[in-house]
């Protein structure tokens, strides 16, 4: 075999390898959510970076269910909504600042979620149009104040996605996207899309919750995990 | 007809249709997600709406509507999703519905031990 051979063995096993390589994200620290783990969930209305009016209701639209389905119970979001205004917390800035022991004393709630949304909409470009959802959140224990959770996703879709039909195409794409888009709203969509990575992703999202079936199985792999930091 | 489509010929086709369609629906398979612990039907999307419009303008709708999904999950013994019987018994509340409306926040409360503080609250103030 001779050596320029060799080399390209060399090298074609380092790119398989390489591609093989795209490292999954690291598992944060999960010792404080183990340790207060919640049962449920009061989603607060999200706090909103953005100039979009509907951002903040649009979203509230679609966060129940990914939670619900990775086992917690979610207080029902709109009459939570209409409770806090009620007792004089007109917006989300306010409701974020409520102390958490008015929370449990009201709710009863083992954890709150504090969203942030960072961007929100669709913006037209000349031949493209791209829908951005970022959102930041927090998880955090009622009873003790210890964040259990932190996370972000951002979620991006391009009107000419998969479109490869050079400039022509391009443009058919722009077009045909707006149309579609005055037509229905691509954002529910795209927002389930990001919460759904955001909460239910296995090594960054929220660990199972423990009306989902697999939870007594999670939890016992957890807690006898000899990785598991001794406290 | 031609030899093309003797039955020999067709079955060894046939199989190698059957065996690439295994395959895409073996792949397929790593993509999706478990079945839905709940029957969703138009609850998340409702407690949305009604948030943007504060108040509620179709409100029998709506209560027409949710009440439809939450005897649908009945009939198909599925779950009823957290929080739906809260939020109707709010969109009885609203429309004055008083002893509808307790009865959905009696019912949130025996499915979901967990809302028990935030129903027993709800219950009190309407009872004053």
């Amino acid at each position: 075999m001779s050596a320029s051979r060799l080399r390209c063995l060399a090298i074609c096993a380092g790119v398989a390898l390489a591609s093989c390589a795209a490292t999954p994200p690291k598992e944060p620290d999960r010792t404080a959510f183990l340790e207060h783990m919640p049962r449920s969930i009061l989603v607060l209305p999200p706090l909103d970076e953005t100039p979009v009016a509907d951002a903040p209701y649009g979203w509230l639209a679609t966060v129940t269910r990914p939670l619900s389905e990775r086992g917690y119970y979610v207080f029902p979001v709109a009459l939570v909504d209409a409770m806090l205004k009620e007792n004089g917390l007109p917006t989300a800035g306010e409701m974020h600042q409520v102390s958490l022991r008015k929370i449990d004393e009201v709710f009863g709630a083992d954890s709150v979620l504090y969203v942030d949304i960072k961007e929100w909409g669709t913006s037209y470009r000349v031949l493209e149009s791209d829908s951005t959802v970022s959102l930041e959140g927090r998880l955090v224990d009622v009873k003790t104040g210890t964040e259990l959770w932190r996370g972000s996703w951002k979620a991006i879709r391009s009107s000419n996605e998969g479109n490869q039909n050079g400039l022509a195409g391009m443009l058919a794409g722009a077009i045909v996207h707006q149309i579609a888009s005055s037509a229905s709203d691509p954002m529910p969509e795209l927002a389930r899309g990001a919460n759904w990575r955001l909460f239910n992703e296995g090594t960054t999202g929220l660990l199972v919750g423990p009306r989902h079936p697999g939870f007594a199985e999670d939890q016992k792999n957890r807690r006898s995990a000899p990785a598991q930091k001794a406290k | 007809m031609s030899r093309l489509f003797a039955p020999a010929a067709l079955a060894a086709e046939l199989s190698a249709v059957l065996a690439s369609a295994t395959v895409l629906a073996f792949g397929a398979g790593c993509a999706t997600r478990a079945p839905d612990l709940y029957h969703w039907g138009s609850y998340e999307e409702c407690a949305g709406s009604l948030c943007r419009e504060a108040g509620g303008t179709n409100l029998p709708d709506q209560i027409r509507k949710l009440s439809a999904d939450i005897e649908k999950a009945r009939a198909e013994s599925s779950r009823v999703p957290p929080g739906a019987h809260a939020h109707l018994g709010y969109l009885y509340d609203l429309s004055g519905n008083f002893e509808s409306a307790a009865l959905e926040f009696a019912a949130e409360k025996e499915l979901y031990p967990e809302s028990a503080v935030f129903m027993d609250g709800l219950l009190r103030r309407m009872k004053k």
